[in-house]
């Protein structure tokens, strides 16, 4: 018996197994949220299909497929969602299809039977039945309006502050939401709306999230008036499976704000209808080094809690001593959550007049409507120290001066009759420039040349001989070429010099104190060509006898000589350094 | 020899016409501007500066800009003046008032600005160019001539120390052939066109370095590194560029 024991295990095992793979099968069931809706509300008819140990590879269902509903309904969004779980190795899948409908008649409907075929299987799905009873008067939403006082002074500005209370299943959306106040009583200051931290409360049994909204206000008219604010709404209203878009519109309940007019009695002369509490610096950035005709800035801050809108600039008079130009005014207020803010006026004054004057004194008056009496301000005149003689001109604003001959902090004008006209640009882009220095390049080029020659001619013999032989062999043949139609004397004497002149060239020693045997010597060593050669004695012989004998040759034998000369100095050029 | 006696008389009186000409205008300006017709005197300075430039001319013109209360105009012509004779104390004095009433921060005096500003930039290129041949010179050609080396050392030292000082003083003027003066307050953009979003706001009278110009949009750079696109006819070049010598931007 125990050696079957293990035989019995495995079969069961298997035999589970194999129930288990039986066991793989698809489910449908329908369900609808919540159970019971009002008219114009929604509500969610989910369709579930869950396969169990398998995944579904075919469903006949299209994403379009229209659900068969009664005419009281009509479907806002249709969602398929899908999961796929993978435990021990068997894979599972739930697939939802999501309806989401909204009511628009009171009664007890039924959504129809209808067939799902999965994997080539028909699925029964049964009727759904949904009763739809009176539209809801649960209210969604509630506004609650505070107000700082019950009573304010027109022109005062005040901060409205407002509850919004939220029910949990409403996700609110700030971004599109607006608030608006309604009544010609007042002006709002922006329409921004600024919402704090939300905090969680209980409103008769029901959860809500608690927003504080804050705006600002200004009274335009005196009386009793009804204030309401209407906020309208943006939000997603959790519907357990899914978020549906809403959008409401939410009012506070009419509040009446008392709204009274500034007092008659005791009111300043100075007042021109500023509300609130206030300060004043006044400063100006300098007090001495100022000239005649010279503008400063002369500033007012004005600093505290109210309206800064009706803020405006005390008047200061143009006079004999200061050209006052109109001021300019600059509004910061702090963010919406307070009252605080600041307001910088800015006057342009120029002095008319020097020696020690003051900037004029400066009042300022306002109603305080806390403590619910006019103030007035009152700040001393500035000493100051202008340079300079009385002005006759100055310039009008100083932003478009009117045109006229300057004042005299400015130079005069000079007569025009002075200078030479020249160009308004770099001499290196003019040609003139490049030319000039093209020419002193080539001066340059030339001076360097002379010099360096004159340097050599001191300085290295060899040169210096052969630059003389060079300069006597030119001289001695042009004298030779002269002669020979003139003097045959003259010409075999100046042939001769010739030859002696080309032959030192050619051997580097000084012709002059050279014998015949030499000569005869430096021809042989030169190896000239028989008929030179013979030219060369030729030459020479006739030389002396004309020098020696007297013996005159004809001009023919002159020219033929004198060819044969040049013939060979040209020959013995070759051999010159 | 006649043909160069006679262009050498027509070069002398071309010379002279258009000293006549620029001076008659000049002095119609100068005659407009004491009766208090600024404009008039504007238009007669800017007809005698197509014929050619002088200092004083500028500085005229710079004055009558400055009377008609268009102060980038008057630095332009102050600093053109001032160009032309760095010396000249009357243009550096309204140059200096302008800067004051504009509260503008005038450029600060450097080393390099203080020795520019000895002699003109063309002064200092004709100086730097004798100088060199006098160095060349010195360099190669005194020592075969055989001069005393003392003497060489001399004018070699010379010559170079000369050379130097003229390179310091022409890149000082060098430097400000890209600057430009802002004619009036206009935006500096972030992009060459009409509907780009702009960065800060460039006063009257403000230098800037311009960088590079895209269709009718230049790029600039201010004293603080800043850059952008200001519109041409919104800024003018300290030295106008050949092609446009002498043209005044209409105001």
């Amino acid at each position: 018996m125990q050696s079957f024991k293990p035989i019995i295990i495995s079969f069961l095992g298997y035999m589970l197994l194999g129930m288990a793979a039986l066991y793989a099968q698809v489910s449908v069931s329908t369900t609808f949220t919540p159970r019971e809706i009002g008219v114009g509300e929604v509500g969610v008819f989910v369709i579930s299909i869950q396969a169990q140990n398998k995944q579904i590879q075919s469903f006949d269902w299209a994403e379009d497929k229209p659900l068969i509903l009664p005419q009281s309904f009509e479907v806002i969004q249709k969602s398929p969602e899908q999961s796929l779980n993978i435990i021990n190795g068997r894979v599972s899948q739930t697939l939802h299809l999501k309806f989401t409908i909204r009511a628009t008649q009171q009664g007890t409907f039924t959504i129809p039977p209808f067939d799902l075929i999965i994997d080539n299987q028909r699925h029964f799905i049964g009727s759904q039945k949904i009763t739809v009873g009176e539209a809801s008067e649960k209210q969604e939403a509630i506004l609650q309006l505070f107000m700082e006082r019950d009573a304010v002074y027109v022109g005062e500005l005040m901060l409205a502050n407002l509850k919004l209370l939220i029910p949990d299943h409403l996700r609110l959306d700030f971004s599109n939401s607006s608030l608006k106040a309604t009544g010609d009583a007042f002006n709002e200051l922006n329409n921004d709306v600024i919402a704090e931290r939300p905090e969680r409360v209980t409103h008769k049994g029901q959860s809500f999230l608690v927003y504080t909204l804050r705006t600002r206000l200004i009274p335009v008219k005196s009386g009793d008036r009804t204030l309401r604010f209407d906020l309208d709404i943006y939000a997603h209203k959790d519907l357990g499976h899914t978020y549906v878009p809403t959008q409401f519109k939410v009012s506070t309940d009419d509040l009446t704000v008392k709204v009274l007019p500034l007092p008659e009695a005791n009111k300043p002369e100075h007042f021109t209808g500023a509300v609130g509490s206030f300060n004043i610096k006044n400063y100006t950035p300098r007090t001495k080094g100022l000239r005649v005709g010279e503008p400063i800035v002369y500033t007012l801050v004005f600093e505290g809690e109210g309206n800064f809108q009706r803020i405006v600039p005390p008047t200061l008079e143009s006079s004999d001593i200061w050209e006052i130009y109109e001021p300019k005014i600059e509004v910061k207020q702090d963010n919406l959550l307070s009252k605080h803010g600041q307001a910088i006026v800015n006057y342009i004054m120029t002095p008319l007049s020097g020696a020690e004057q003051v900037i004029p004194p400066v009042t300022f008056s306002y109603f305080d409507p806390v403590k619910e009496r006019y103030e007035t301000i009152n700040l001393e005149p500035i000493p100051v120290h202008i340079a300079g003689e009385t002005s006759t001109s100055i310039e009008t604003t100083p932003q478009k001066p009117t045109p006229q001959k300057p004042s005299s902090d400015y130079i005069d004008i000079r007569p025009s009759q002075t200078d030479a006209p020249t160009t308004l640009r770099h001499l290196h882009h003019s040609p003139f420039f490049w030319l000039t220095h093209a020419l002193l390049g080539m001066t340059w080029l030339a001076c360097y040349g002379y010099a360096r020659k004159a340097h050599k001619l001191k300085n290295d013999p060899d040169y210096a001989l052969t630059h003389k032989l060079k300069k006597a062999l030119k001289r001695s043949l042009k004298h030779s070429q002269l002669n020979a139609r003139k003097d045959s004397v003259k010409f075999y004497h100046s042939a001769e010099e010739t030859l002696r002149i080309a032959l030192g060239l050619a051997s580097k020693s000084n012709p002059e104190s050279m014998t015949r045997t030499e000569v005869e010597k430096l021809l042989d060593n030169l190896e000239l060509d028989p008929a030179l050669r013979l030219t060369a004695d030729n030459l020479l012989n006739a030389a002396e006898s004309s020098k020696y004998a007297g013996i005159q040759p004809q001009t023919q034998a002159l020219n033929t000589h004198m060819q044969a000369l040049e013939r060979l100095i040209h020959h013995l050029r070759k051999y010159q350094p | 020899m006649s043909y160069l006696r006679l262009t050498a008389l027509i070069l002398w009186a071309s010379l002279l016409t258009a000293w006549g000409n620029i001076h008659t205008a000049a002095e119609q300006g100068d005659q407009a501007f004491e009766a208090g017709r600024i404009s008039d005197a504007i238009a007669h300075y800017q007809t005698a500066l197509k014929t050619g430039s002088t200092a004083t001319l500028h500085y005229n013109l710079g004055n009558a800009y400055a009377a008609n209360g268009q102060y980038g105009h008057a630095i332009v012509h102050y600093k053109r003046a001032l160009w032309l004779n760095p010396r000249d104390a009357d243009a550096q004095a309204n140059l200096r008032t302008v800067y004051k009433k504009r509260m503008l921060e005038p450029p600060a005096d450097t080393w390099l600005s203080t020795i520019s500003n000895l002699f003109t930039a063309n002064t200092w290129l004709w100086l730097g160019s004798f100088a060199f041949w006098l160095l060349v010179s010195t360099s190669f050609i005194l020592p075969l001539l055989g001069t005393r080396r003392l003497w060489r050392r001399a004018i070699l030292i010379l010559s170079t120390v000369i050379c130097a000082l003229s390179a310091l003083g022409f890149l000082g003027w060098q430097a400000q052939e890209n600057h430009a003066i802002i004619l009036r307050e206009t935006p500096l953009k972030a992009a060459p066109t009409q509907a780009s979003p702009f960065k800060h706001t460039k006063r009257e009278g403000e230098r800037v370095t311009l960088l590079e110009q895209h269709q009718s949009y230049l790029k600039i750079k201010d004293h603080k590194g800043r850059t952008g696109w200001v519109l041409t006819h919104d800024c003018e070049r300290i030295l106008p560029v050949a092609q446009t010598e002498d043209t005044p931007t209409a105001p």
